[in-house]
């Protein structure tokens, strides 16, 4: 899991939604590893065939920093992608936040 | 369908009425004519068959997206039917192989995309730990309308003269407020977030098509790279055939 996770507990608070802390750490978990798939699909999607083909070599030969980087260089839009896919993913939390409440109750 | 144009025509010496055989020869002018008429002939009927490919292309291209979508091993060999050198009917067969060097190129894109597909987190993590490090991308929740909702609470607080149980409801009602603001500023946001997202897709989708429409002009071509061609869309095939039968078997 990412080590500076971007949704947190706070962010929950500040939706208004309250789940038992077993619950918040692995509701928390799924949001962020939800997150990160769908960044990398979404990054996955912007290249053409031949960047992907590299990429999918880089991926089993290469290591982590390098991978950070050649998607760096090579997905222009990436910033708009990654933050787009944070706004929709707290959009469905915030219009689900009610049902995740009834389930504690 | 093709109308020809009788050529202004003089009489010939040895024209007769009675034989009933116009042997007349036609003026220079009339050749030029004759020569125009055949040509503009040429090009209406070549506009008029393309249409009729288009026509036919739209709607059998819709007919085809649903056939590929039910059965696609089916639409493959359909493809390949089409395609193949004895068709000779050759719009269909130039679309044929336009449409299966398309779907090669799918299915190929496709594999890939399978492959890449238990790493996708990893990419995205990478993405998030590059951008956050460099603060690029934020939350971007009611940070203002939440400091105006905490500010009046306390100013109400510290002019009223409240208990303490009156003091909690405020605060939980505030609260709630912030909540309900900051849920419709977060929906407001996903719903332009994903139009964006919507559009990118189909940009890049075009783009895609862009580079494949480059390699699709098979007419094009000479005669060499004709025959490389088609050893590579044998073996796309071969392969498309083989990712068709494991998606059968699967």
């Amino acid at each position: 899991m990412n080590q500076h996770p971007l949704i947190t507990r706070e962010l929950l608070d500040k939706f208004g939604i309250s789940l038992e802390d077993r619950d918040e750490t692995s509701f928390l978990e799924h949001l962020n590893s939800t997150l990160e798939e769908r960044i990398g699909t979404e990054i996955t999607e912007s290249l053409d065939d031949d960047q992907l083909k590299a990429l999918i070599n880089l991926q089993e030969n290469g290591s982590d920093e390098e991978i950070g980087a050649w998607i760096e260089q090579n997905v222009p839009e990436l910033q708009q992608i990654s933050q787009d896919e944070i706004d929709i993913l707290l959009g469905e939390v915030a219009e689900n936040s009610d049902t995740i409440n009834k389930t504690q109750e | 369908m093709t109308e020809t144009l009788t050529p202004p025509l003089y009489n010939r010496e040895d024209s007769t009425e009675e034989s009933g055989i116009d042997t007349r020869i036609p003026s220079p002018t009339g050749r030029v004519l004759e020569r125009a008429a055949v040509f503009l002939q040429d090009k209406a009927d070549r506009v008029q068959q393309r249409a009729i490919v288009n026509e036919h292309s739209s709607a059998h291209t819709e007919a085809l997206a649903e056939y590929r979508e039910q059965n696609r091993g089916a639409y493959t060999d359909h493809l390949t039917r089409l395609s193949s050198p004895d068709n000779t009917n050759q719009p269909a067969r130039e679309f044929g192989q336009r449409e299966l060097h398309r779907e090669n190129r799918r299915e190929h894109r496709e594999e890939m995309l399978d492959k890449a597909k238990s790493t996708m987190r990893k990419f995205g993590r990478s993405a998030l730990n590059k951008l956050g490090k460099a603060g690029l991308i934020t939350l971007g929740l009611g940070v203002i309308a939440g400091e105006t909702a905490v500010k009046s609470t306390r100013e109400a607080a510290k002019s009223a003269k409240v208990n303490i149980q009156s003091r909690r409801n405020e605060r939980a009602r505030a609260k709630q407020e912030r909540a309900d603001a900051l849920r419709r500023e977060a929906e407001l946001r996903a719903r332009a977030a994903a139009e964006r997202k919507q559009a990118r897709r189909e940009r890049w989708a075009k783009r895609r098509e862009g580079v494949a429409e480059k390699y699709n002009s098979v007419a094009s071509f000479t005669k060499a790279q004709k025959g490389r061609l088609g050893h590579l869309a044998a073996r796309a095939h071969a392969s498309g055939q083989a990712a068709i039968d494991t998606w059968k078997n699967y």
